[in-house]
């Protein structure tokens, strides 16, 4: 049964920096599993700075590119274009947009592929959509807010 | 220690772009440290994506001696762009040059010398000031990035841009002094709109008066980029020893 929540504040304050996940606010997130999944995105706040960092796949579920706390590591034929607020990965067509809205909010936007080219999250009139997991939204040292299996 | 900062510190200019900023020499191996923003042309296209050009026409003065400068960092990244560095050689080897200084030792209230060649002149300026604050800002370039920077009242207007900031008890650079290129600056955006309205020829002392304001006036604390950023850029890392 899928369950929709909205308007929720996961380990953020109102008024401090937060991800936009799905209309909710958050100090993280984080898709797939690190080493064990293809893809894998990691969105967090250190030092008061949003640094994302992971590997993207394209649709079909081969890898495009590694980030690093925002910046390219390895590219197989994509680049990251920078904009004020934030930044694009493209590959022809945009993969990826990271777009910080008054030095507050990180909104994520794009499409993330998953190994056999399935959509693991997708921007949708502008929110963020998990439609797989694993994923975790939220998290504070060894606490988790909200883990999808 | 004069002469030698004299020899290590350079004017930068940019002929094709139009740009004039300050740099200096780092380590041992050549390499010549400036502001990014010094040494390129920025534009934002009609998707907000920013757009960089680097000058193919670098030049810096040192001590009266021009020398014909070129890029070692990859144009490519946006690292370079983000931190406000760019890494050049010059086809010229000094022995005068300095070295960085162990950051994690820095305080506030430290003395610290920033030198430049700030406006028309052609002769490197030193002023004396002291650390007011480290603090992290967001790059200028980019509110997705914060930098670590060292606030101080030393005297740093256009043209010190790309300088060092040494710390005044041993001569080690701590940082790149830096005037913001401000591309987020909505006030400077509006008046950067009057200068080209149409009719304001006929209120010329207007426009003077803006144009000044926007050449010449800055507001708060001058600063300077941690050198950090440029020390962590991979050409560093890529020659298997520092400097």
């Amino acid at each position: 049964m899928p369950v929709f929540m909205k308007g929720n504040y996961i380990f953020v304050e109102p008024g401090r920096k937060c991800f936009e996940v799905s209309s909710n606010f958050t100090n993280y997130l984080e898709l797939g599993i690190q080493g064990i999944t293809k893809y894998y995105l990691e969105a967090k706040i250190e030092n008061d700075e949003f640094k994302i960092s992971g590997t993207l796949l394209d649709k079909n579920g081969e890898v495009l590119c590694r980030l690093k706390d925002n910046f390219i590591e390895a590219s197989k034929g994509c680049n990251k274009e920078m904009t004020q607020y934030g930044y694009r990965i493209k590959e022809g067509n945009l993969v990826f947009e990271i777009q910080v809205e008054n030095d507050l909010i990180c909104h994520l936007k794009g499409t993330i592929y998953g190994e056999s080219g399935e959509i693991v999250a997708q921007d949708r009139e502008g929110e963020l959509i998990i439609l797989k997991g694993p994923a975790i939204i939220g998290k504070s040292g060894n606490a988790i807010g909200i883990k999808l299996d | 220690m004069g002469d030698r900062w004299r020899l290590a510190t350079g004017k930068v200019i940019c002929h094709d772009i139009g740009k004039a900023g300050s740099g200096f020499f780092i380590g041992s191996q050549g390499f010549f440290i400036t502001n990014s923003h010094v040494v390129t042309k920025m534009s934002i296209d009609k998707t907000g994506a920013i757009r960089l050009d680097y000058s193919r026409q670098m030049f810096v003065q040192i001590a009266g001696n021009t020398y014909r400068a070129s890029l070692v960092i990859d144009e490519n990244t946006d690292r370079p762009v983000v931190y406000d560095y760019a890494i050049l050689r010059l086809n010229v080897t000094s022995r005068a040059y300095f070295d960085v200084a162990n950051l994690s030792e820095i305080s506030q209230g430290e003395e610290v010398i920033a030198i430049g060649y700030p406006l028309d002149f052609g002769e490197s300026i030193v002023s004396k000031g002291v650390i007011s604050a480290i603090v992290s800002r967001p790059s200028h370039i980019n509110a997705l990035h914060r930098i670590r920077t060292f606030l101080t009242d030393t005297l740093i207007t256009y043209g010190n841009s790309g300088g060092p900031l040494i710390r005044a008890s041993d001569g080690k650079v701590i940082g790149i002094t830096t005037m913001p290129h401000e591309i987020r600056d909505e006030a400077r955006e509006r008046l950067l709109r009057y200068v080209s309205l149409p009719g304001i020829e006929a209120m010329r002392p207007i426009r003077d008066l803006i144009e000044f304001t926007l050449k010449y006036l800055t507001i708060g604390f001058n600063y300077a980029i941690s050198i950090e950023y440029a020390m962590g850029d991979p050409i560093f890392g890529s020659l298997g020893e520092g400097v």
